[in-house]
Formats: structure tokens, C-alpha cells, sequence
């Protein structure tokens, strides 16, 4: 879907709260000469601040999405299936996809299914 | 009685079918706009101003926008709003009972300022290959919704006003929307009142819209999220939408400033629930004894209409109103 900058920023939202809110969607901003990476929503995530209960999973998607951009495919095919793996698991869910797992807890979860290097 | 296009004229037909079953005690004066059918013009816009000084109410189909610029900027059916001075436009978007969606048990009622915004029509080409479009917030019609909301709230009995709108970025345009909520919030103790951004609104309406009772936006954000809220509960052919102006009341389908997908304005399966519903608003005695038939036919599988999943025409689902009144208006 393509359209104008407010419409973008409204169905962007939308479609997240589809998915699961914006603890999930990874986003990715293109110009001539720069690529810049983020969350999809962008909430800043005021009230959740530094309670280690934010969703890691935007965010590291979202640096799959650069890996993929810089190339390293296969490091971010890696990162990426860890963290859908991981995912699997609902014991490390944070509260906003209706868990009681912790940042950290998600990030080793993930890292755990990370192939030994 | 302004039928309208596309499925406009059989909706307004099944109202009048209705009605007639129920022999309520109304007259419709009939006039035909519509600016895909060339019958548009000033004069007929003038025709019906004059009905309505005498009426004071309106029951709508659908006048259809089209996409073409042939000229005029403000669409034949914004103009009409204008001169009507139809500044609130209010759908009350609520589950019906026996029809099954994501959320269930919703009763959210969304206000929408509906004569300035983004929706001013005043565009132009500042320089070749660049259009700059005026959306126009003003203090007075922003007072003027905002009042309207809290004493919509304060008469329905609602707990809380929610302010929809982006000051983030256009901070004096959204800015003043927003201002001008929270003065008059403080004219109402008894209402909650608090405020959220279009986007994260949009997305907390899809994921939990039960945290909200009352929103009041500008123009552009009322369509979208009149929109949004409809599609929860079943789309456009099942919420009733309400305008209204200090001195008149128009009853239509909730989501009638926006643009229909195909299939609405040219098939005969569109739901007549829609205008059914909203005609109930100004007449509290048949609503009392109309409204409890009317989940009768929505439970009942085999008189759904298309757009809720059945095989039903419209006037098999009108015949069903009909013979769920029947029974209680005997001989």
C-alpha cells in the first residue's frame, strides 16, 4: 500500500494493532543516500520506560532489516529466525503481547536460540 | 427524504416500507440531488433548505462524491452540510446483539466536526507541480464541537470525552482543536475527559476499544475513525450516523461522507439496518417498540445480508422486519 505521510502514519497503526501492537513491527525509512531503521509505531513507551517490560522484537527486527540493507544476509536471517523462534515460547512474552516476561528474559531467550558459534 | 445514489433510494424505500408496516405517522418530501446524476445544482440545494425550514429533519441516502474535479471544489454534498450548517455528525457505533465480530459488546460514539478541517476545499497550485491545501481549524467551531460532545455525554449519560488529534505535528492547527477540549472540558467536572494522538487512537481502537466512551476529533480524523469503529462492528451497512446543526437534525448511514466501495453503490444486497437504525433517534416511542424486533432478524442466519455473511436481498430483510412487528401491532 502506498499513500501520503498522515494517511501512512494512520494505517501503519492500524495494521500494527492487527498484528499485536507495536511491540512487533519492525519499520525502515529510505532517502537517496541514507537508511535509517526503526519501530514502525515509533511510541516513545514513556510509561514502560526502564521497567525492563518493553518488546524487544520491533527492535531487533528492525536491525535484521539493516543487516539485510548492509547485506549481511545471512547474519540477519539468523537473528531473525531466533527471534521468531523465540516467540514460540509464550513463557517469554512481554506484557504488551499478553505475557509476564521480562526484556532481558526475551533477549537471552532469544540469544539461547541463536546457533553456538 | 434525500434518497441519494447507489443503494441510497432502496435503503430509504425500506425505511418507508417499514414505516408504513409500523404506521408511523411521518411524511417524507422527496427531493432528488445528486451530482453523479446531474440533478445538482444550487437552485435544488435551495429547494431543500427551504423543506428543511419547515421540517427541521432529514433522513439521507447516500449523494455520492465523485472523484473528478469538475470545477468546484467543495463536493455537492459538503455544500449542502454547509448551508445546513450541519456542524456535528455523530455515529454511534455499537455490536448488535447476535452478530459476532472481533469485539463484541462495543458502545463508543464517535463526534466529528463537519464543516471546516481538512475538508475546507481550499486547494491551489502554488507552484507548478505543488498543491497546497488549506485545512482551516478555527476557535469557534472547535468551541462549538467540543460543547456539543460534553453535552452529548452529559445527556446520554457517557462517563468520558476522549479528544482525538495530532498537535504533535500541526500544533496550532491540531494545537488550538485541542485548547479549545480542554476549556470546555473544564466546564463539565463531571466528565472525564482526556486526550489521544489519531494514530495511537487507530491503533488502540483495533486492539482494545473498549478504553473509550465518547471521542471528539476534527473533520478528516471523525471519517477515518467513524470508519475504523464501523468495521468493528460490521461495516457501513449496519451503523446509523446523525448530523446536526442548531436548527436541524439529518438521520443517514454512519459512514456516509465516506467513499463507498463498488459493490455498495451498485448491488442491491446492501443492509437497510443502517438508515432503520438511525431513524429510531428522533422518535423515542417507536424506538421503544420498533427496536427490540430489530436483533430478531440480524440473529437469524437466513435473513443476513451480504455484507454479514448471508444470501439475503434487502427485501427479504425488510419482509422479516415487517413480519417481526406484525405480531405486536395485531389488529
Amino acid at each position: 500500500m502506498v499513500m501520503p505521510n498522515l494517511y501512512g502514519n494512520i494505517v501503519n497503526n492500524v495494521c500494527a494493532g492487527l498484528v499485536g501492537g507495536p511491540g512487533l513491527v519492525p519499520g525502515a525509512n529510505y532517502g537517496h543516500d541514507y537508511a535509517v531503521f526503526e519501530t514502525a509505531t515509533r511510541n516513545t513507551g514513556k510509561s514502560i520506560a526502564n521497567r525492563n517490560i518493553a518488546n524487544p522484537t520491533a527492535a531487533l527486527l528492525a536491525a535484521c532489516m539493516m543487516l539485510d540493507h548492509l547485506r549481511l544476509h545471512s547474519h540477519a536471517s539468523t537473528i531473525r529466525q531466533a527471534v521468531l523462534a523465540s516467540l514460540d515460547d509464550p513463557r517469554t512474552h512481554t506484557p504488551d503481547i499478553g505475557g509476564q516476561g521480562t526484556t532481558s528474559g526475551a533477549v537471552q531467550s532469544i540469544i539461547s536460540h541463536l546457533p553456538c558459534s | 427524504m434525500l434518497p441519494g445514489d447507489g443503494v441510497g433510494p432502496e435503503l430509504m424505500h425500506a425505511v418507508k416500507e417499514v414505516f408504513k408496516a409500523a404506521s408511523v405517522p411521518v411524511v417524507f418530501d422527496e427531493h432528488h440531488l445528486s451530482e453523479v446524476q446531474n440533478t445538482a445544482s444550487e437552485e435544488k440545494l435551495d429547494r431543500v433548505v427551504d423543506s428543511m425550514k419547515e421540517s427541521k429533519v432529514a433522513l439521507i441516502g447516500k449523494i455520492h462524491t465523485p472523484m473528478e474535479y469538475k470545477g468546484d471544489l467543495a463536493s455537492y454534498d459538503m455544500r449542502l452540510r454547509r448551508k445546513l450548517d450541519l456542524f456535528a455528525n455523530v455515529v454511534h457505533v455499537k455490536s448488535l446483539p447476535g452478530y459476532q465480530t472481533r469485539h463484541n459488546n462495543l458502545d463508543l460514539v464517535i463526534i466529528r466536526e463537519q464543516t471546516e478541517g481538512e475538508y475546507s476545499s481550499l486547494e491551489h497550485e502554488s507552484a507548478k507541480g505543488v498543491i497546497e491545501c488549506l485545512k482551516i481549524i478555527t476557535r469557534a467551531k472547535s468551541q462549538r464541537i467540543a460543547k456539543f460532545a460534553f453535552d452529548y455525554a452529559t445527556k446520554k449519560g457517557r462517563a468520558k470525552v476522549t479528544a482525538v488529534h495530532k498537535a504533535n505535528i500541526m500544533k496550532l492547527g491540531d494545537g488550538l482543536f485541542l485548547q479549545c477540549c480542554k476549556e470546555v472540558a473544564e466546564l463539565y467536572p463531571k466528565i472525564k475527559f482526556d486526550t489521544i494522538i489519531i494514530d495511537n487512537c487507530c491503533m488502540q481502537l483495533v486492539q482494545n476499544p473498549y478504553q473509550f466512551d465518547v471521542l471528539v476529533m476534527p473533520n478528516l480524523y471523525g471519517n477515518i475513525v467513524d470508519n475504523l469503529a464501523a468495521g468493528l462492528v460490521g461495516g457501513a451497512g449496519v451503523v446509523p450516523g446523525e448530523s446536526y446543526s442548531a436548527e436541524y437534525a439529518v438521520f443517514e448511514l454512519g459512514l456516509s461522507m465516506a467513499s463507498s466501495p463498488p459493490q455498495v453503490l451498485l448491488g442491491t444486497q446492501g443492509s437497510p439496518l443502517s438508515p432503520v437504525l438511525s431513524i429510531s433517534e428522533p422518535f423515542p416511542s417507536f424506538t421503544t417498540t420498533f427496536l427490540p424486533f430489530l436483533p430478531l432478524p440480524v440473529l437469524d442466519l437466513q435473513v443476513r445480508t451480504r455484507d454479514l455473511g448471508g444470501y439475503s436481498t434487502t427485501s427479504d430483510f425488510v419482509k422479516s422486519v415487517i413480519d417481526n412487528l406484525h405480531p405486536h401491532y395485531g389488529a
